[in-house]
């Protein structure tokens, strides 16, 4: 079923019109991102059920404006036809006083080109199986209820059991002088969660779900309730590793936090405007094993954050980072690309209408090889296959990476001992653990749960994933 | 708008109780690359935020449902009144052990900040000022957020708290130039009262911990190491302790913490840690007079000598485990130890002051996270190193746990500037 747009953002499109009519007169580029963005959280645990909106839920608008040197923003999130007049001298105002107070501090300020747009009217509107309205409250929490249930009837070592479902509609519009955007679609996101415990010692494991789609995904999270349970309880005959190198096997999910720590912000292109990337002396350079492929972009996968035109109306492509090991391109904003004299690649994101839009990832991967896991798993002499991570950091300038897996299991002469180890810390330098890629599996998966932040803030929605690596790594 | 959506409230059927929270927020923001204003904005924001409480019975059940909504400044009665009867409908359905809402527990102490009077684009300049007084080419880019807002908590019990807040969250990124390359390191201030010549300082110990980066050697494979911990990774390790006394915490069964038993297990050897709440601590970002609840704050022992005196935490989940409501936590203050940073130096060991993310699982006590930068002292040498990774768990290390006599404040945290361990892993560099 399409999704509907916006009735709010439709309703005020005439105001933005004018909003933008009469701010031309003063400046020389003028755009207003718009934005209604509803959904609901629902939680089911074995000590309660919580019900609440979405934290994405947001509704406003941010103006951005050139100031004749470089561009300057105002968000806001009251708009009326009688207060239209008091709401454009507001923007005018306060987009100007920054700059007044800067040059009276004796502050100089970057110098960017003027946006040079071309004419674009575009409407997009996603499809989504189940409309998350048309599902009542009753029949979600009823099927998270079911799933908590069932955790509690597999396993005494179950304390806590917790299902999560999260629907969210997002509508924005993007208006400037020559662009007339709008796009809604729907995005959902579930976790199985059990924590469990046993002699005073307490472990987790969850399962998450995700994808452009509406309450349907409650019965894909059904089917995982044994599996997250029994892991949890295998996590608790676990040990802690032995620090050192090792050869690994990254499951799509880690996969995916690699391509996304390591490749994903280390060429987000506004760091390359600060000279804090070090992708830009290795354009054109090999930085991953020959086998290595690696892609982003809105319109390069279909997740959570696939949409039609970015927070500052680029339309969103498919960007093929890197192309056999070598480093082809980055990820750019629409400032950054003004700046970098480059084309933006439809990645400048915004946590809310409240906040700067930077550059930012989309759907991460890498791209799916040739071999077959089984074969990974009989070439490893001594190693681990890693799977399951709780967060990783990125370091774009110096390219070390963080990532922390919740757990490997030992393989020893191609085959699982069963020994498990607990959570693995693994740390490097992102070529040299690139560069060690022997093997890529022909099976590759994406996820979007969860949110990315820039630096410790700034969270957005990103999918990331891949396929199975095998590679040497330093775990701790 | 908030006697518009109380008025909507009043007509619906089946509410038992509400709860609104208004906030307004006005705030100016500079980013700067190197020395260059980039980019200005400016932002002037209301929300509100509706819970209804809906009670009812089910197989001779009593339940108490809540389902809350974002109500947006630009919505008509009617769209309103259209979210809050879906909210109301929902909470039906929502089946939770009845618990009471706040009621008014008197006034709390508002805390005096310069910050709130003036026009923001003045407090931005004097903090820019601030950031750029020393060695400003070593400054990568900096973005600098003055906020300014009102808080409003009513609800159907006659709470009716409201407060100003003020305050600054400023990011920077240092870098460095070293043998092989330039380095970088990332730092948050937030602070609430400008204190002249405070920013300044910071910045410029900041920027001496990125020289240390830039001189820094790969971490040694220590195997197994006393670790101390300064600045943030040691408030987030004391921050472990926070997590698990929380009511909340303890109902879900995500933490086993008892009143009145240890909190550091059996036989501690090392120091007890003394925990308290201080909702008004000079200064903090994190400071507010009352919680989301409307509850007013005040100073309260959490943990003492080690020993777990009280649950912090809101109504609801204070009301379910027979408790006191303290209201949810603000900042946490940690007593200081007997023993001198340099004291705690004194014998061979990995002392870590930044890491590309400190992470401590409060659930598991699992902690670590990679390397950016520490320094190693061998018994004779004491040289920065950079790389590898640091990992344990809190339960198995806690019972020689030594905090220094120096004292940090580190966002919500006041306490022990560093944090000493005994025999934890270290993934260094082959």
């Amino acid at each position: 079923m399409k999704v509907n747009n916006s009735e709010f953002l439709v309703l005020k499109k005439p105001l933005i019109k004018q909003i933008i009519s009469e701010l031309s007169k003063d400046f020389e580029y003028v755009s207003v991102l718009g934005t209604d963005v509803s959904g609901k959280s629902y939680r089911v645990q074995t000590t309660g059920v919580s019900l609440g909106d979405s934290m994405w839920a947001e509704r406003g608008f941010v103006v951005r404006v050139y100031n004749g040197n470089n561009y300057s923003e105002f968000s806001f999130n009251e708009i009326s036809e009688d207060k239209l007049g008091s709401i454009i001298e507001k923007i005018r105002k306060e987009t100007l006083k920054g700059i007044e107070k800067a040059k009276e501090a004796g502050i100089e300020t970057s110098s960017y080109p003027l946006v040079d747009e071309k004419e674009l009217v575009e409407n997009f509107q996603g499809e989504v199986e189940l409309p998350p309205e048309e599902t009542t409250p009753k029949e979600i929490i009823g099927k998270l209820t079911s799933i908590k249930e069932e955790g509690h009837q597999i396993s005494d070592l179950v304390v806590n059991f917790i299902a999560i479902y999260d629907w969210v509609k997002v509508s924005k519009m993007f208006m400037s002088n020559k662009k007339d955007l709008m796009q809604s679609y729907i995005w959902s996101q579930g976790y199985v969660y059990s924590v469990v415990r046993r002699d005073g010692k307490t472990k987790y494991a969850l399962k998450g779900f995700s994808g452009l789609k509406g309450p349907e995904m409650l019965d894909e999270m059904k089917g995982c309730v044994k599996e997250v349970i029994d892991k949890a309880v295998m996590l608790l005959d676990a040990v802690p590793i032995e620090p050192g190198e090792y050869d690994v096997i990254c499951s799509p999910d880690v996969a995916g936090l690699i391509a996304h720590e390591a490749f994903g912000h280390g060429v987000e292109m506004d760091m390359f405007v600060k000279n804090r990337a070090k992708a830009l002396e290795y354009i054109e350079k090999p930085v991953a094993s020959e086998m290595v492929n690696m892609h982003d972009g809105a319109a390069s996968a279909t997740e959570v954050s696939s949409y039609l035109f970015d927070d500052e109306g680029t339309v969103g492509t498919d960007t093929k980072i890197i192309d056999g090991g070598i480093l082809k391109t980055g990820i750019s904003d629409l400032l950054s690309a003004l700046n970098l004299g480059t084309v933006p690649t439809g990645n400048g994101k915004r946590e809310s209408f409240e906040r700067k839009a930077y550059a930012r990832m989309t759907n991460t991967f890498f791209s799916s090889g040739k071999d077959k896991l089984e074969d990974m798993i009989a070439s490893i002499k001594y190693g681990y296959l890693l799977e399951d991570y709780y967060s990783g950091m990125e370091d774009p300038k110096n390219w070390g990476i963080q990532c922390v897996i919740a757990y490997g299991r030992e393989i020893v002469d191609g085959k699982f001992t069963g020994k498990v180890v607990s959570p693995v810390m693994m740390t490097g330098y992102v070529p040299d653990l690139l560069k060690s890629i022997t093997m890529v599996s022909e099976d590759m998966k994406l996820s979007g749960t969860g949110a990315c932040g820039k630096g410790h803030k700034e969270w957005v929605k990103v999918s990331s994933g891949g396929p199975y690596l095998k590679a040497k790594a330093r775990l701790g | 708008m908030i006697e518009r959506i109380k008025a909507i409230l009043d007509k619906l059927d089946g509410i038992n109780d509400w709860k609104i929270i208004e906030s307004f927020s006005e705030d100016n923001e500079f980013f700067f690359v190197g020395k260059n204003l980039d980019m200005n904005r400016a932002k002037e924001v209301k929300r509100y935020l509706v819970t209804v409480y809906r009670d009812f019975e089910e197989d001779g059940e009593k339940y108490r449902g809540s389902a809350s909504a974002k109500i947006h400044p630009t919505m008509l009665d009617e769209e309103i009144k259209g979210i809050l009867e879906e909210s109301v409908f929902a909470a039906g359905f929502v089946k939770n052990k009845p618990y009471p809402l706040a009621e008014p527990s008197g006034s709390a102490k508002k805390s005096e900040n310069e910050m709130l009077k003036g026009d923001l684009s003045e407090w931005i300049s004097k903090v820019t000022e601030e950031v750029f007084e020393s060695k400003s080419d070593c400054l990568n880019s900096v973005e600098i957020f003055i906020n300014r807002g009102k808080k409003r908590i009513v609800n159907s019990k006659e709470i009716d708290a409201s407060f100003d807040y003020a305050n600054s969250f400023v990011e920077i990124i240092t870098s460095a130039t070293g043998k092989d390359e330039e380095v970088e390191l990332y730092h948050q201030l937030k602070f609430s009262n400008f204190k002249p010549g405070e920013i300044s300082k910071q910045v410029s110990e900041k920027l001496s911990l990125t020289e240390d980066r830039a001189a820094a050697v790969a971490t040694p494979p220590l195997k197994k190491s006393t670790i101390l911990l300064t600045g943030e990774p040691a408030a987030q390790l004391l921050g472990y302790y926070l997590d698990k006394a929380s009511v909340k915490m303890v109902y879900e069964k995500l933490s086993t913490a008892k009143i009145g038993e240890s909190v550091q297990g059996e036989e501690v050897k090392g120091d007890r840690i003394t925990l308290f709440l201080d909702p008004a601590v000079p200064g903090s970002y994190y400071s507010a007079p009352y919680d989301g609840d409307g509850l007013a704050l005040k100073k309260e022992i959490i943990i003492e000598n080690g020993i777990l005196k009280k649950y912090w935490g809101d109504v609801r989940y204070s009301h379910y485990m027979g408790v006191e409501p303290t209201g949810s936590a603000t900042n946490y203050v940690v007593n200081p130890g007997e023993k001198t940073q340099e004291e705690l130096r004194a014998d061979p060991h990995l002392e870590v002051a930044s890491f590309s993310s400190f992470n401590v699982d409060e659930i598991t006590g699992d902690f670590g996270g990679e390397i950016r930068l520490g320094w190693y002292f061998n018994g004779e040498k004491r040289i920065s190193v950079c790389g590898g990774s640091v990992t344990g768990n809190i339960k198995d290390v806690q019972n020689e746990l030594y905090l220094s006599k120096e004292i940090n404040n580190y966002h919500n945290f006041v306490g022990p500037k560093t944090v000493k361990l005994n025999n934890v892993t270290v993934a260094g560099i082959e």
